[in-house]
């Protein structure tokens, strides 16, 4: 942490990330998103239903939160950091790169564990240590918020050990999802929000079992694109981009009960 | 007789190494003996396209190497006319550029011009705008010959220039080469190990063994008997 | 596969980087095949280095190097405005940089395998070393030049690894084809995954019979 900091002061003083000024045609106001994997359904359906009403462009840059800050922390022309962990975006605001005040935080994820169909679906945690689980998709937790929550709550469930040397790690949760979805692993500890258009259900992980996975976003936009890139993050936190949110199974700020 | 050529030179290529010693005047002088002796390398020293280990070399009584004094004039500089045992055209361009590219000045008009005249000289015009990958290795050798006297060369040097042909056309070529040394008043040294060239055309011959030379000597054009008691084969 | 984009991306990216590569290329390939001089075998080394690196730490120094922190990277924000990486530009120099070696490579054989006699001759006949190998060199390895060259667009064509580094994944602005499929891969969309991989495969293939035909002509 103390050298995390150092580092991002460091950052801060030597004005890291670039001031984009990519002039979008006034007629057509577009803005670049980078998202955490998981908000990759519902920010979609997200984008266009903003589209739909104010004719603003979102595009989506999706990856896991850790590369993303990297890229802003480089230069990345984003205009919204939404990231799944809000230490993330914390880092991009200290390093000078977001701007403080539009900090929010728009949802909570859940992880699931999720087995293909078929597959002898475990319903709770500790139920991974059934060796028969051979291969375990987790996101990889030094850089992914979600992999980070999964291996906490192997942790808390007490069953890390006796799970690590099958514990397969995806670079993102959607990379961590297809491992599973294509066979390469028997079970996998993914976001709701990916799962819930499959029609199953899958175990919810209990919400004690990790630390909360408080997802944030902040405007990182520059010059004339900070407007539209305000009015993307206000609708994320409207009641239409909440009510979005909560289809696609993310628990929302100030109703934090699971909602199922 | 004026010194078109002096050689007193250690020459080492890879591990091979040629003593080459001779002096050779106007005319058509002749390196005569087995292959693999060094009469190719002693050549390419002339031309600079080697750089002798040890000695010097003299064109026209100009030092153009000597190692003990660091001269080295590059190949470009030593106004050279030299032809291979195959040709070396480029076959991406006609005859006539071939020739045309040897041509050392004057505006690109009067080059072609240039280039025409030599390739008639040696009976090759009518080739002139051929593919130059489809001649014949006769054609291909009289393109090479121009190519190698277009540029007014004070030395010319022949490396096998006739062993890849056959009989009937290697005579026609002697003799051609015989009539423009003699019209041009040129000095030129042939690398063979065919005893025909040397009766046939040669006025004077260096004889090898394997890694040096032995000596030169005159011989009287036709006389194959001089030739044959040189190498002790005669009577 | 209904946005065309990527494709169209990537393949001026991969022309780019195919004029930055191929002269580079050939340039080097020229130095590493006629040059006599201390420091070749170092100067081959790099060159090469781009196809044994893992494209990951190839993207990584060329972030570092690139970046808005690196000298190069704030050169290049002054004079144009906006940051060099994450644009297609910075694509481009990472495709160039991947392809590199195989231009390389392909061009430094088929300088060596050019016959030395028709160097020479031009040599004897004159010409300065810069003319022989405009008129002489160059032309009769072109065969294989071209191979090289051909080789290396196939290579910026499919590069990935380099380019999400520096250039991001950013739909309509430097995510190209590659990208374009692993992105479509990750989000589940196994139609636009499988028309991308198989448009990158028939160029690929296309590609590489042209080069075999070029190399098989050269003897």
């Amino acid at each position: 942490m103390i050298l995390r900091s150092a580092v991002l002061a460091v950052l801060a003083a030597t004005a890291a990330c670039g001031a984009p000024s990519v002039q979008s045609s006034p007629a057509a106001p577009a803005i670049t998103v980078a998202a955490a994997s998981d908000l990759r359904v519902a920010f979609e359906e997200l984008g266009e239903q903003l589209h739909a009403e104010t004719g603003l462009e979102v595009t989506f840059s999706f990856g896991s939160s850790g590369q993303l800050r990297e890229q802003i922390l480089n230069g990345a022309p984003f205009d919204v950091f939404a990231s799944a962990n809000v230490e993330f975006v914390d880092d991009v605001i200290s390093a000078g790169c977001g701007d403080p005040a539009t900090k929010t935080d728009y949802a909570f994820g859940r992880l699931v564990l999720w087995t293909p169909p078929g597959g002898v679906a475990p319903s709770t945690v500790a139920d991974l240590a059934d060796p028969s689980y051979r291969r375990i998709a987790i996101a990889n937790p030094d850089h992914a918020p979600y992999g980070k929550a999964a291996e906490q709550a192997l942790a808390r469930a007490g069953v890390l050990d006796a799970v690590g040397g099958r514990l397969v790690f995806g670079e993102n949760i959607a990379d961590t999802l297809r491992i599973a979805q294509s066979g390469n692993a028997d079970v996998g500890l993914v976001a709701r929000s990916l799962t819930i258009g499959d029609g199953r259900d899958h175990a919810l992980v209990p919400e004690n079992l990790h630390d909360p996975l408080r997802q944030a976003l902040v405007v990182t936009a520059t010059g004339d694109r900070r407007a539209p890139a305000r009015a993307f993050a206000a609708f994320v936190g409207s009641d239409a981009g909440r009510r979005i949110m909560a289809r696609y199974g993310f628990a929302l700020p100030g109703e934090r009960e699971d909602p199922r | 007789m004026t010194t078109a050529v002096a050689v007193d030179a250690t020459i080492t290529t890879g591990p091979f190494t040629v003593e080459a010693r001779f002096e050779a005047g106007p005319g058509i002088t002749a390196l005569f003996g087995p292959s693999g002796a060094g009469k190719s390398v002693t050549l390419a020293a002339i031309a600079g396209l080697l750089r002798p280990a040890a000695g010097w070399v003299a064109i026209d009584g100009e030092v153009v190497a000597d190692t003990t004094r660091a001269v080295h004039v590059p190949t470009q500089q030593r106004r050279l006319g030299m032809v291979f045992q195959h040709a070396a055209l480029l076959t991406h361009r006609s005859p006539l550029d071939n020739v045309g590219l040897a041509v050392r000045s004057g505006p690109s008009a009067s080059r072609r011009q240039e280039a025409r005249r030599w390739l008639d000289r040696v009976h090759a015009g009518h080739l002139a705008a051929s593919r130059t990958a489809t001649l014949s290795g006769g054609e291909q050798q009289r393109v090479a010959l121009a190519r190698a006297l277009a540029g007014g060369p004070r030395l010319l040097l022949l490396d096998e220039p006739f062993s890849a042909l056959d009989q009937p056309t290697r005579r026609n070529l002697r003799h051609l080469v015989r009539d423009l040394v003699d019209e041009q008043e040129l000095a030129a040294l042939v690398v063979t190990h065919d005893l025909a060239d040397i009766t046939a055309f040669a006025d004077h011959v260096v004889l090898y063994e394997p890694g040096r030379t032995l000596g030169t000597h005159a011989v009287r054009r036709g006389h194959a008997d001089d030739v044959a008691a040189l190498l002790g084969l005669a009577p | 596969m209904d946005d065309w984009f990527p494709l169209w991306l990537s393949v001026r990216v991969a022309f780019g980087a195919t004029v930055i590569a191929g002269g580079a290329g050939i340039g080097f390939a020229y130095v590493l095949a006629k040059g006599r001089f201390r420091g070749r075998g170092l100067l081959e080394a790099l060159v090469t280095l781009p196809i044994v690196l893992p494209p990951t730490v190839l993207g990584y120094y060329l972030l570092t190097n690139l970046g808005v922190n690196s000298p190069v990277g704030r050169a290049w924000e002054g004079l144009v405005g906006e940051p060099l990486v994450f644009t297609p530009t910075a694509a481009v120099i990472a495709a160039s940089v991947s392809a590199l070696p195989f231009v390389v490579r392909t061009a430094r054989a088929a300088i060596e395998g050019v016959d030395g006699r028709l160097e020479a001759a031009a040599r004897v006949a004159g010409h300065p070393e810069w003319r022989v190998a405009a008129l002489v060199t160059l032309p009769v390895a072109a065969r294989g030049l071209t191979a090289g060259v051909a080789l290396g667009f196939a290579r910026a064509l499919g590069d990935f690894g380099a380019t999400v580094m520096v250039a991001g994944n950013i739909p309509g602005r430097t995510q190209t084809m590659p990208i374009a499929v692993y992105d479509a891969v990750q989000a589940g969309d196994g139609s636009t995954a499988r028309t991308g991989s198989l448009l990158l495969v028939g160029v690929a293939v296309v590609v590489l019979l042209a080069v075999t035909q070029l190399s098989a002509r050269e003897r």
